[in-house]
């Protein structure tokens, strides 16, 4: 069977605000994308990407916008953080199936000046039940599973806060990171508390702007520019009992244990590799609290022992498990875990800079905070 | 597409699956669906079991007591919860009947884990809350 690399990324600035429209956002990120591989645009037959409630353009703009003349493959998903790693799964599959031979996946939004995630309401029956009471944020849906996670793992606010600092650090030379100021202690503690257990800084940033990754067969990728981030394992997984939409929980049983616990074993299997093996993660951080939840659920930290682990410096780049090296959603700004991907793919290719980890060759990627999610394994071309 | 702000506003958008519920609310009763295959009683309405695709159900009364499974508290204005609205609590409650439901909690009262607490009544233009308040017993400040 063919197997999928992901063989460039590109980015648009992040902002607070721009000129430009998300169409324009789309096409930067996928065209730098496909520079930064070295590949022709008329090579791209295959093009996803995903919206929440109608806040981007849909895959066929950017074939048109393009000039695509042999699209084979489109897929627009309507989901919201799970998505970046399924696609990419799917876009490899779709690869190896011979549906398509390249495949752009992008995410691009004006997350911070257009519509915003949280003002509109999710479509389905379990809506009703919540925004009747105002109980209508992500960040309190978050929140709510972050209480009982912290309860009965034993952990606590200090947990959290180690997650936001520990990220922080690698952010301060990271130039696209729209936090890049050092947090302290002090400052954390001093971060206005906004829906209990999280503060400001607990919380990602919404940004305007775009991300994309382009993902070929590895034989062509070891034509290119750069080294091959192989696709060695991709999956999406949903927990039993996931509800109605993605704030509808009430189904699910238990708040302290997210979709990561589920999806590990099939990600681990895949690609024939064991926790042990992992040298750095990129794990979904639109809070702190999914980190914690994400190294958890995934086997890189015993049930609870995820914050003394990230405190012991053990997240850092000289640490046992290097995670979310580009400061992570908190700092670099929320693409939706877009950028989570495209860091991951940068780190394995060995294009980390400053903050290039020492053992690039397995990487563990989620994308998604509660009922479902995906991941990625990604590895260098051994 | 629907504005949150629309729900302050006209209260929820009932459908073919809910509107017993919201019916047997405004007479300040709890009715939950019971699965005829598997007994497992389940919110949100919806029309198989959750848990084992059952079609058949029942409707019956439930206490309306439980305890807190996990709770947050707004601090500032966050999507449609004024300023004058806070702090605002909104708890998950697990059912004595073993089933989860959401609703603010009493104002005033100091959430923890594990509390007791009992379903109260609050009307509105055209329907019903569910909301919850801390029972006697509980002291206002135990946990598990």
């Amino acid at each position: 069977m063919t197997r999928a690399a992901i063989a460039g990324v590109g980015y648009t600035e992040f902002t607070t605000g721009t000129e430009k429209s998300i169409l324009a956002l789309a096409l930067q990120a996928s065209s730098s994308a496909l520079d930064d591989a070295g590949l022709d645009r008329r090579e791209v037959d295959g093009i996803a990407s995903f919206m929440v409630l109608h806040d981007s353009v849909p895959t066929q703009s950017i074939a048109t916008g393009l000039g695509l003349e042999q699209l084979r493959y489109s897929l627009d998903l309507d989901l919201g953080g799970q998505a970046p790693c399924h696609l990419v799964a799917q876009a490899a599959a779709a690869i190896a199936s011979g549906q398509a031979n390249t495949v752009v996946v992008y995410r691009a939004l004006k997350g911070r000046s257009g519509a915003r995630v949280g003002a509109m309401e999710f479509p389905g029956g379990g809506g009703q039940f919540r925004y009747p009471i105002g109980y209508g944020a992500y960040m309190m849906y978050v929140a709510m599973w972050a209480q009982r996670f912290l309860h009965e793992t034993g952990q606590d606010s200090t947990d959290l806060a180690a997650v936001a600092m520990a990220q922080r650090c690698y952010a301060e030379t990271n130039q696209r990171a729209v936090r890049r100021g050092q947090l302290t202690a002090e400052d954390y503690w001093d971060s206005p508390m906004v829906v209990d257990p999280f503060r400001a800084a607990d919380c990602t940033v919404e940004v305007d702007g775009a991300c994309a990754v382009v993902v070929t067969s590895l034989e062509r990728a070891r034509d290119l520019r750069h080294p091959a981030a192989v696709v060695a394992a991709g999956s999406y997984r949903a927990g039993p009992r996931s509800g109605l939409d993605i704030g509808d929980h009430l189904s699910w049983r238990d708040y302290s244990r997210n979709y990561t616990t589920w999806l590990a074993p099939d990600l681990y299997r895949q690609a024939d590799v064991t926790p042990d093996d992992v040298g750095f993660a990129e794990i979904y951080d639109c809070f702190t609290s999914t980190v914690l939840m994400g190294l958890e659920g995934m086997g890189l930290c015993g049930r609870g022992e995820s914050g003394a682990f990230i405190r012991s410096g053990g997240t850092a780049l000289d640490g046992r498990l290097p995670t979310n090296t580009h400061g992570g959603l908190l700092s670099e700004g929320y693409l939706h875990g877009m950028n989570t991907v495209a860091e991951a793919a940068l780190q394995v290719q060995g294009r980390g800079g400053d903050r290039q980890v020492p053992n690039r060759d397995v990487c563990v990627v989620t994308s998604g905070a509660l009922m479902d999610g995906s991941g990625l394994i990604l590895t260098t071309d051994r | 597409m629907r504005d949150l702000k629309d729900s302050i506003r006209s209260g929820p958008v009932m459908d073919e699956d809910t509107t017993a519920f919201w019916k047997a609310l405004a007479r300040h009763v709890i009715e939950l669906q019971r699965c005829g295959t598997c007994g497992e009683v389940r919110f949100p309405p919806m029309p198989t079991c959750p848990r084992c695709a059952g079609a058949e159900f029942k409707c019956i009364e439930v206490s309306g007591r439980g305890d807190i499974y996990s709770w947050i508290t707004v601090r500032r204005p966050l999507g449609t919860i004024a300023e004058s609205e806070l702090p605002c609590t909104i708890a998950t409650v697990e059912l004595d009947e073993g089933c989860r439901m959401i609703g603010k909690l009493a104002r005033g009262a100091v959430p923890s884990i594990g509390d007791p607490v009992v379903a109260q009544f609050i009307e509105h233009e055209g329907w019903t809350e569910l909301a919850f308040a801390p029972t006697s017993e509980s002291g206002g400040s135990t946990s598990d």
